[in-house]
């Protein structure tokens, strides 16, 4: 036997053998489930795949492979007969065989040398175990065959023979002549083997090459050729027809290695056919004319001219020019063939045979609508669908400056065009998610057999598709996260029953589509991630400096499992907790631009969240602006847009450890400038020694020169100027331009902040490759051409995480950022619960707090009597409740919180022991019952007495040499007051507050005249009776609210002097914005009562 | 490379200037010339790297050769040409100062190169090519292009 070297037909033998086995594994896994109901068609299908295998195999040489599969054969046989019934352990069996196979196929160049005596073990053991005593005997024994020629064909275990002539089929052996009967018939010899796997079964293939002789021998006698011993129903006069060979070169053999030429019974058909015709082979079928052949001989033909007309690829029959004439009148024979072939299979053929060649025939049906295209021509149908794309975008812009009506209209066909071309050739890439799919029926099985776990697989969304790189490379990752789902999510079925959950574990794969991406989600209900444990496992492993960690939300820690090292499965088993594994699932859906996410929640299970783009080829970008170059970010890393307002830059973005950090929802937030990020990792890959630590602190202030004038003349970088002066002779989106437009990005396992100078479109770009120079960046996933021909850098968003090695914010403290914009239109209603004793209950509304933070105690430190904290670089006075109040004292716990609020122009801390909740609620204050210093009335909420703290107070009463200096200020007021008698308007809802500004502002010595709402406000104004120096009023207000009615009083000339103070719960939000732009003067936070008499004292004195 | 393109009696050498040096090139390393000028900073690149360049559809490097040669960075004018090489599979664009010439160099009027010519040092260079009024130095492409050499 020899070994061909034929690199394409080995190539095709593999491609095809892969794809057999692709199905065989979920086979075998339903024939399992079915048990003793066994299903002739699935068995049959996985035996024609092991036994096409075993075909080629044996034909191309691979003799263990061949070896394997005819083992694998005998045992499915054996089942499809019946005398096996497929248990647990024969298909684990079978399984094992599958996989063995697969690596011997991978591998296959080596495939020779590899040792199956264990796998062939096994499959032998089962077939022997379940044989009838007297075939037990014919293991063993062997008939050897020989050729007509005497040539020796093979030595083959009866028992194999035995088996193949059940069901009526008889043993025929076939010599092919591969010049004639192969090579010149446009036929190569696996289309012969599979043709031969549809009429019957093969069983073994020899192939002989004859020694060398001299030239004369190689033109007339050599001949190589191909022995095949087969087995199938059909009978003696339809084989040589149906395989194309001549009849005398077909054999019968029996069980004894006897060969016998074939029965000559008609006479007529037989006639000479010549077996060799050196020039033109002409196919024997057409040797003679139509009336020749009999209506068996065409019975049996047409399924194989149906076939021949079905598949695109290279004809069967090769037609000499001269004999075109059969052809044409074969034609109408051909319309009738259903009815002959109908009529005529059925008594010719026995059986099974029927349903056979039915299921070819629909199977070919099926072949059709595919077909083999070479990935290379894909890829550059690819590329100029993307070329096509980037020419497209190139005349969209263009035809924008255009006017001409014809050539917008062809611009627009082109555009529709082009799209559905480069959606049709990105098809022809996409592959159902099936595809991985169904790999984990078997991983799961095996796994979950493996820990003695029940565990039900539910796979949806298998319709799914991705292009087929993307599919290739996420079966690992998704591999380890199912293996980590069972190992350690999945509880064993004991620990289920007494948890109160049903014995089987339920495990979720799903797939879907969202927005041009594909989500993909692994759910179990199983145990779910303790963040506990990870915490310890963290601690253990120093993963995380303990104080950072003791700061961490559980979410957060959660996310530790992504570190590199980190393990939490208790032992150390075979299929988990080697301590690789999360980083690495994390970095490899990374470099195909995919992100994972997790929720767990303990005792109810855990999902990961996938995130993968369609294609890497054409992917949807941003494109942002920063010192007029453009960058695309890709859209997959794309978690938000946000945009910080000039005046809220100084609150929003600050300096933690040397670096920018953006706060979002509670969250810090690393933040780089693109351009400084971009140069500074330059400065740092070029010269380590040049890149200054101080760098990074002035690169925000010197970006925010509204809030830090200091820095302007201070940072004297040329860089500034040139800005200023682009952004003037730019458009309308740079009267902004103090404001940051901030990319939020998710890089894997934490988000990031990038600013940029502008966001300008989102554009379907065409990722290309960078050239070697280059290649080497982290920061760029690679280069885009834009729709003005210009080239574009591709960020690489982890990459520029990476390199500037960003984290995750070491938070000193854990940030409870409230949302301003939700607490904007609230007063009291959103209300912080709080306890300071442990039995009593406090409420503080949410506006008077500007931020809350958790700290540690031993941070607390004693200066002169005070308490304080470090806090940005400041100290932060604290004061205590129970100073003022008469309260219990503080309760002393390690993490204690502070609520932060300005007082008169300064930030102070109000330490409590711990925060309970933000609740919003609508109540009724009862400012008499509980009234002290520090206490402004009390409510009862959540069925408890909650005493409602007045911070301002608290702080005046403890530091009095602060109020007595406002005192003093205050005192200059009352005596310009009483002089003069100011009056002012407030306008406000909200009774309470209402109230308390009142009492501040009369104590000052103001005239107070209030309104409830804007309508109420103007009201007042117009009433000629009053004379009105300044309105303090409230934003949110029924009817009209006060950013309304201040339009309303600009547009007045007569109150054109009047000054408006805002006061709100919240200060920075939109709708501070908003009043500034309505004509307000002043926007404050109403219960700083110092500042609130301080500014009315300015404006009254100075105006507006 | 200089043997094999040397082989027929004549090599075909297209003359430019980097800075005050007159260089060459054999043209048959040459794709194009053009004075296609839209190229694209790439920050964090190596200095010698000028950016990249959009040419029909492709993305190349395009490197500055001044930049190679330790001078100063090119100042685009409208003598600037892009003088586009295939070398190693890719396209890459040498950025010079001016295209002068294509001359046909015989082996009789070429030698070996000098330690330095015009202050670039003669590492650069194969040969030198001997013309009427001037010396042009024939680059060594490989080295020229080699990230290793351009990195440093």
């Amino acid at each position: 036997m020899a070994m061909l070297e034929d690199d394409e037909i080995i190539l095709i033998f593999i491609e095809e053998s892969k794809e057999h086995l692709d199905g065989i594994e979920a086979d075998l896994l339903d024939i399992e489930s079915m048990g003793a109901d066994v299903d002739t068609d699935l068995v049959n299908r996985v035996f024609r795949a092991i036994h096409s295998i075993k075909g080629g195999a044996g034909f191309l040489g691979f003799e263990k492979i061949k070896e394997l599969t005819h083992s694998m054969e005998n045992l499915l046989n054996m089942i499809r007969s019946g005398s096996l019934i497929p248990t647990s352990g024969l298909i684990s069996v079978l399984l094992e065989g599958a996989d063995v196979l697969k690596n011997l196929i991978g591998n296959y160049q080596n495939s020779n040398e590899a040792d199956l005596s264990s796998i062939l073990k096994s499959l032998e053991n089962v077939t022997l175990e379940s044989l009838p005593a007297e075939e037990k005997k014919m293991v063993g024994e062997k008939v050897d065959i020989r050729l007509p020629d005497g040539s020796f064909f093979g030595s083959l275990p009866k028992l194999d023979l035995e088996q193949a002539l059940k069901g009526g089929r008889k043993l025929y052996i076939v010599s092919y002549d591969m010049l004639n009967d192969i090579e010149r018939r446009g036929k190569n010899p696996l289309r012969i083997l599979s043709e031969i796997e549809q009429t019957g079964l093969l069983i073994e293939t020899r192939m002989e090459l004859p020694q060398v002789g001299g030239l004369e021998d190689f033109t007339t006698e050599f001949r190589m050729s191909l022995s095949v011993l087969l087995a199938t129903v059909l009978e003696d006069d339809i084989i040589p027809n149906l395989l194309q060979v001549d009849r005398s070169k077909i054999f019968h053999v029996d069980l004894a290695g006897q060969l016998q030429q074939i029965a000559d019974t008609k006479p007529g058909a037989a006639g000479p056919v010549p077996d060799t015709i050196p020039e033109k082979p002409v196919e024997p079928n057409f040797s003679g004319t139509e009336a020749e052949y009999s209506e068996d001989d065409l019975a049996v033909k047409f399924p194989m001219d149906y076939e021949a007309d079905e598949f695109i690829e290279t004809p069967v029959y090769e037609v000499p020019e001269p004999v075109s004439k059969p052809v044409q009148a074969s034609k109408p024979v051909a319309a009738k063939k259903p009815a002959v072939v109908s009529k005529q299979l059925v008594p010719t053929v026995k059986e099974e045979q029927p349903r056979t060649v039915l299921d070819k025939q629909i199977n070919i049906g099926a072949a059709s609508s595919t077909i083999r295209v070479n990935v290379k021509v894909l890829d550059e149908l690819m590329t100029l669908a993307g070329e096509l794309v980037l020419t497209r975008n190139q005349l969209l812009q263009n035809v924008a400056k255009t006017e001409t009506n014809q050539f917008e209209q062809a611009v627009q066909r082109l555009d529709l065009v082009t799209s559905e071309l480069q959606e049709a050739v990105m098809a022809t890439r996409m592959q159902p998610i099936s595809n991985v799919f169904n790999k984990f029926q078997r991983v799961v099985r095996d796994l979950s057999e493996g820990l003695g776990k029940e565990v039900e697989l539910h796979i949806e969304g298998k319709d799914v598709e991705l292009d087929k790189t993307i599919i290739e490379a996420i079966g690992d990752p998704l591999v380890h996260l199912v293996r980590n789902a069972v190992d350690h999510g999945l509880e064993t079925p004991d620990e289920r029953v007494r948890r109160g959950k049903p014995r089987v574990g339920n495990l979720f794969l799903k797939a879907s589509h969202e927005a041009g991406q594909v989500n993909i989600e692994i759910n179990d209900d199983g145990a779910g991630i303790d963040p506990q444990k990870i915490k310890a496992k963290a601690q253990e492993q120093e993963l995380v400096e303990p104080h950072l960690l003791n700061a961490m939300s559980e979410k957060e820690i959660i996310r530790l499992i992504f570190k590199p090292g980190f393990s939490t499965a208790k032992v150390v088993t075979d299929v988990s907790g080697r301590g690789v594994g999360m980083d690495v699932v994390q970095n490899n859906l990374s470099m195909l631009g995919g992100t994972i996410d997790i929720n767990s929640t303990i005792g109810k299970g855990s999902t990961f969240l996938i995130k993968l783009p369609l294609t890497l080829a054409i992917i949807p970008c941003l494109i942002v602006e920063v010192e007029d170059n453009r960058y695309a970010i890709p859209q997959v890393n794309l978690v938000e847009l946000v945009r910080i307002q000039a005046d809220q830059v100084k609150k929003r973005i600050e300096i933690i450890d040397d670096a920018a950090v953006m706060r979002l929802r509670g969250e810090l937030l690393p933040l780089i400038h693109l351009a400084d990020a971009l140069q500074m990792l330059k400065t740092y890959l070029n010269d380590h020694r040049k890149r200054k630590s101080s760098r990074r602190r002035n690169l925000f202030d010197r970006r925010s020169p509204v809030h830090n004038p200091e820095y302007q003349s201070a940072a004297g970088s040329p860089a500034e100027p040139g800005t200023n002066r682009r952004n003037e002779a730019d458009d309308r989106r740079h009267d902004l331009d103090s404001a940051y437009n901030v990319v939020v990005v998710n890089a894997g396992d934490f988000t990031y902040g990038i600013v940029v100078d502008h966001l300008l479109d989102s554009e379907e770009i065409v990722v290309k490759p960078l050239g070697t120079h280059l290649r080497e960046i982290k920061t760029y996933a690679g280069a885009t051409i834009l729709g003005d021909g210009k080239a574009t850098l591709i960020l690489d968003i982890m990459g520029i995480s990476q390199a500037l090695n960003l984290k995750n914010i070491k938070q000193k403290s854990k940030q409870f950022e409230i949302s301003k914009e939700t607490s904007a239109n609230t007063d009291i209603r959103s209300l912080v619960l709080l306890r300071n004793a442990a039995n009593e209950q406090f409420a503080v509304p949410l506006g008077f707090v500007s931020r809350i933070e958790k700290i540690s105690r031993n941070d607390i430190v004693q200066t002169s009597g005070k308490q304080a904290i470090k806090y940005r670089g400041q100290n932060l006075i604290l004061f205590s409740i129970e100073d003022v109040a008469k309260v219990g004292p503080r309760e002393q716990v390690d993490w204690p919180f502070v609520l932060i609020f300005p007082y008169a122009g300064r930030d102070v801390g109000l330490v409590v022991s711990r925060i309970v909740d933000v609740v919003d609620i609508d109540l009724k204050i009862d400012e008499e019952t509980f009234r002290q210093p520090g206490i402004m009335g009390s409510a009862i909420i959540e069925d408890q007495i909650t005493l409602f703290l007045d911070p301002y107070e608290i702080v005046s009463v403890s530091m009095p040499e602060w109020t007595t200096r406002k005192l003093l200020e205050a005192d200059k007021t009352k005596k310009k007051a009483r002089k003069e008698q100011f009056t002012v308007l407030l306008v406000e809802d909200s009774t309470f507050f209402l109230n308390q500004v009142k009492n501040f502002t009369q104590a000052a010595g103001y005239e107070v005249i209030t309104a409830l709402n804007g309508v109420e406000g103007l009201q007042r104004l117009n009433d000629p009776e009053l004379e009105i120096d300044i309105v303090l009023t409230d934003i949110e207000m029924p009817e009209l609210d006060g950013v309304e009615m201040t339009r309303k009083i600009r547009k007045e000339s007569k109150w054109s002097k009047l000054p408006v103070i805002a006061l709100t719960s919240v200060a920075g939000t939109e709708a501070e914005e908003r009043a500034y732009a309505a004509g307000i003067d002043e926007y404050l936070i109403k219960l700083d009562r110092e500042k609130v008499l301080e500014r009315v004292h300015y404006f009254v004195t100075n105006g507006r | 490379m200089n043997e094999n393109e040397s082989t027929g009696s004549v090599l075909e050498l297209t003359i430019f200037k980097v800075d005050d040096l007159t260089a060459a090139i054999p043209t048959s390393f040459i794709r194009e010339i053009n004075r296609h000028m839209s190229i694209t900073r790439v920050s964090n690149a190596p200095d010698n790297v000028r950016g990249i360049l959009n040419l029909r559809g492709d993305i190349i490097t395009v490197i500055d050769l001044r930049q190679v040669f330790g001078l100063t960075v090119t100042e685009i004018n409208n003598d600037s040409r892009i003088i586009v090489v295939h070398y190693n599979r890719e396209d890459i664009g040498l950025l010079v100062d001016k295209v002068l010439d294509i001359k046909l160099a015989a082996e009789s009027e070429m030698e070996d190169s000098p330690a330095n010519l015009n202050g670039v040092n003669g590492a650069f260079f194969t040969r030198i090519f001997k013309m009427e009024e001037d010396l042009a130095a024939i680059l060594n492409i490989k080295d020229i292009l080699n990230p290793e050499v351009i990195l440093n």
